[in-house]
């Protein structure tokens, strides 16, 4: 995070907005995506169905 | 399990967005006091919030009061109610058995006629805070008088059941901050906090236990750098999964503008058991440290009391994770490894000659310290001549 | 109070000075509805491409939950609306254990009935005829107004309305989301079943929440798409180990041994003989008493537990166009009952298929052509099995397609 800071500092302000503006947008979209899987994930059990035939 | 539930999604979307939507913080902290109400007796049930609900109320008087005596009655029933639930069939049947079997039959017979099916929902973590509350307001602390904030502070939902520990001076001031007014950055970051933590634990630390299970049996038989690869994953698994649910509380947490202390600190990048102590379960060992190792004496009495105390400390760690004896163990294990690194420079020659070597190589500590920690992960999760056979195994013995 | 002042500021310390929240929570949200828009969208695809079953690594088994929206989307593919829908269901036996893809009974019963007819094979292994298929078929009811729904039972079983582990999560899935008939009975057990099942009634706001979610949000049918085609991300006992425990499903065929390359040694084990016959035993035993030499008797309560089951899984339009065919054991195994065993077994026989069909159903079971080389071990068919079953359940199907006034025009 302080290498993203100081990265971010070398920037022109402008430039440094709009990076911040599409990380966070990224990391928004990361978000959304893990928490969207998370939901489905949920539903799984953790020991699967074993069929043994009888 | 409790935050990957859709029980769980669901009620603390609606919570937070409750919250955020009352106007006044009064009301903020009256409907967080409800919803951990509900919260709580969903999970454990009404009869399960009974041990909680108790306490609170003892603790909370107790602190009220401000008498050492009430404070320490107080500690002494969160400590004896906390082993009741957690620890009596292990004193029972590892320490009474020994001794006298009739009368260990007859006290677990009538110990399990009385327990619930289950401890009360998270009894490690409410006694550890009710303890260090009386403990402080005893030393002279300045005690909660408002009693939502005070349920707040024992039963606030999002570290309730599997921490970070809390420290009322910390989370008072922050939950009466946070109530104050909504900053979007709270919810941002502690939604993506709350990705984070269900991405390291559903998505690393399950996926590699399904590995571990199913390769662990086959252990002897593995190649030399798959087993090695194994006991990669059972360290990373610990962490994610652990790390995983603490970023989850501390994220949901957020949501409502609180702060939470921090648990875990990249602890596998520590270069020094001492190192590794501050950034595992951080919450923990510091308890402990504040608790159990300076109230015995720390290292104020010499260095055979010092060693002592860190071994009981420890020990008393390791047990608190489980009542079985390779918690004990491993407890031991790393108390007697913080022994050394606290006391090897001591020792004439050798101390220095080592203390030269991890100065110049840094790497060399660094490996040291991780093959410890995770070395000890063994003894954490197995028992311990499977532990050691695996360690063997290891180097191809 | 220091730690209180830190937190009055506008901006809570730990965060990065280059984070933006308002652009984080827009993204957010907006990433989370373009994510349910595509899951909504694909659910209605059909993610199955030259289906034939729901083979162990698209199945609960290898956890791979199908969802409703998936399931009916395979019909789709399938069928015509124009042809008469015949959706199979029950257990491995119906699934075609023993039988590869190319020669299973199913195949077999679609080349007998010709292009009038479409027979979709939705059977799971160690389902019941309650599960999976049963449920497709009554959501497909009004889409798929022909339709004949055949599934297996064995003797003196009924079905649980609700189905049964862990193919009940398809039956939720369409009740809660307002999919089935409205069928008072049947609610009317729903609600008893969870104040009796306990493990339900805990488990009962976790099967709502599900429900409603995914409703929502669609997310059981995007992952369920990206793991048939781009990458899994839960191991299971199929594939548990690198690498192919990132495979993406669809990469893992239908590998179903022939019981034919099975030494017939192997299949009918003399060590495991008294399990086996104490299992041919075990469906009628506790049921039946005779005096004496008389007939076998079926306790009362027994029958009316099968009846009143049954009729509460469907309602009786359903039952009218259901065929439940109930399965018989291997004779390799019943020819070595003593007589006064076979005369129970074969009771059981007849008193399953009169129960059935007093409540609606049309029932039949096996003719006396099917010998022990039909059978892959005590229940499940061989492909010569299995072509017998099919010859049968034809003409069965034909029946009732007549007897519903399906007119159906190719």
């Amino acid at each position: 995070m302080k290498t993203l800071q100081t990265l971010f500092s070398y920037l022109p302000p402008r430039l440094a907005m709009l990076a911040g503006h599409a990380l966070s947008l990224a990391v928004a979209v990361l978000t959304a995506v893990v928490l969207h899987y998370v939901l489905y994930r949920i539903d799984i059990p953790g020991k699967p169905f074993i069929y043994v035939a009888f | 399990m409790i935050f990957v539930t859709y029980w769980y999604v669901m009620f603390a979307t609606l919570v937070v967005v409750v919250f955020w939507t009352l106007r006044w913080p009064r009301a903020r902290l009256g409907f967080l006091a409800v919803a951990c109400l509900v919260f709580h007796a969903h999970f454990a049930g009404p009869a399960g919030m009974l041990p909680i609900i108790i306490l609170m109320i003892l603790t909370f008087f107790a602190g009220r009061s401000r008498r050492p005596w009430a404070c320490v009655a107080a500690i002494v029933t969160c400590v004896a109610a906390l082993c009741f639930y957690k620890y009596s069939l292990f004193i029972l049947g590892e320490l009474v058995a020994p001794l006298s079997r009739p009368l260990a039959r007859s006290l677990l017979a009538g110990t399990k006629a009385i327990m619930p099916g289950a401890p009360p929902l998270g009894v490690s973590f409410f006694a550890f805070e009710f303890v260090h509350y009386l403990y402080e307001v005893k030393r002279g602390g300045e005690p909660i008088r408002n009693p939502v904030k005070f349920l707040l502070f024992a039963i606030f939902f999002p570290s309730l059941v599997a921490g970070p520990i809390k420290r009322y001076t910390q989370f008072l001031p922050s939950l009466e901050a946070g109530v104050q007014r909504l900053h979007w950055e709270n919810i941002a970051w502690g939604l993506g906090r709350v990705g984070q933590g269900f991405f390291k634990k559903l998505l690393i630390a399950d996926n590699l236990t399904f590995l571990i299970d199913f390769y662990q049996p086959q252990f002897a038989s593995l190649s030399l750098v798959s087993r090695w690869g194994v006991f990669a994953a059972i360290a990373f698994r610990i962490l994610m999964d652990f790390s995983g649910y603490s970023d989850i509380a501390i994220g949901c947490a957020q949501l409502l503008g609180v702060r939470l202390p921090e648990n875990f600190n990249w602890p596998y990048a520590a270069h020094s058991i001492q190192d590794f102590w501050q950034r595992w379960h951080i919450s923990l060992s510091t308890w402990i440290r504040d608790y159990v190792y300076i109230p015995l004496g720390g290292s104020r009495h010499g260095v055979v009391r010092r060693v002592f105390n860190g071994l009981v400390a420890f020990a008393l760690c390791g047990l608190w994770h489980g009542p079985a004896w390779h918690f004990v163990i491993w407890g031991l294990y790393h108390g007697m490894g913080l022994m050394v690194c606290a006391t090897y420079r001591q020792v004439p020659g050798l101390g220095s000659a080592v203390q030269k070597i991890f100065a110049k190589e840094p790497l060399s500590a660094w490996l040291l310290t991780q093959a410890f920690a995770w070395f000890g992960w063994l003894v954490f999760f197995y028992p311990l001549p499977e532990a050691l056979r695996m360690a063997g195994q290891l180097f191809g013995l | 109070m220091s730690d209180l002042t830190q937190f009055s500021a506008a901006r809570p310390p730990d965060t990065p000075r280059w984070f933006q929240p308002r652009t984080f929570l827009a993204g957010f949200a907006g990433a989370l509805v373009l994510l349910s828009v595509a899951g909504a969208w694909l659910g209605r695809q059909d993610r199955h491409p030259g289906f034939t079953r729901f083979h162990p690594f698209i199945s609960p088994e290898a956890q791979y939950y199908p969802t409703i929206a998936e399931m009916c989307a395979i019909v789709r593919t399938h069928c015509r609306p124009n042809q008469v829908l015949v959706i199979v269901g029950g257990n491995s036996i119906f699934y075609g254990v023993g039988q590869p893809a190319d020669k299973m009974w199913t195949r077999r019963l679609q080349e007998l009935l010709g292009d009038r007819y479409c027979v979709v094979n939705l059977a799971f292994r160690g389902a019941s005829a309650a599960d999976g298929a049963a449920v497709v078929a009554e959501v497909l009811r009004d889409e798929f107004p022909r339709q004949i729904y055949v599934a297996n039972v064995g003797p003196m079983q009924g079905i649980d309305p609700v189905g049964s582990d862990p193919y009940r999560f398809i039956f939720w899935e369409a009740y809660y989301k307002g999919l089935l008939m409205d069928y008072a009975p049947r609610t009317r057990y729903i609600a008893q079943h969870f104040r009796n099942d306990a493990r339900d009634r805990r488990a009962h706001p976790e099967i709502i929440g599900r429900v409603w979610l995914d409703r929502l949000l669609h997310f059981r049918d995007l992952w369920n798409y990206v793991t048939m085609e781009w990458i899994c991300t839960i191991p299971s006992a199929y594939q548990p180990a690198l690498p192919q425990v990132h495979w993406p499903r669809q990469r893992f065929a239908d590998t179903e041994p022939d019981f034919v390359d099975i030494p017939w040694a192997s299949r009918f084990r003399r060590d495991l003989a008294s399990t086996e016959l104490g299992i041919v035993r075990g469906f009628t035993e506790s049921y039946y008493h005779r005096d004496g030499e008389g007939p076998w008797q079926l306790a009362e309560w027994k029958r009316k537990d099968v009846d009143t089951y049954i009729r509460l899984a469907m309602p009786e339009a359903l039952r009218r166009r259901t065929l439940i065919i109930v399965s018989k054991n291997s004779p390799y195994y019943v020819d070595q009952l003593a007589p006064g065993e076979r005369e129970r077994d074969d009771q059981g026989y007849r008193d399953t298929l009169e129960i059935w069909r007093g409540a609606g159903y049309h029932a039949a079971t096996y003719p006396n052509d099917f010998a022990a080389a039909d059978y892959g071990d005590r229940t499940h068919l061989t492909v010569t099995g299995g072509r017998k079953l099919a010859g049968m359940v034809a003409d069965d199907v034909r029946a009732i397609a007549a007897e519903c006034g399906y007119q159906a025009t190719p």
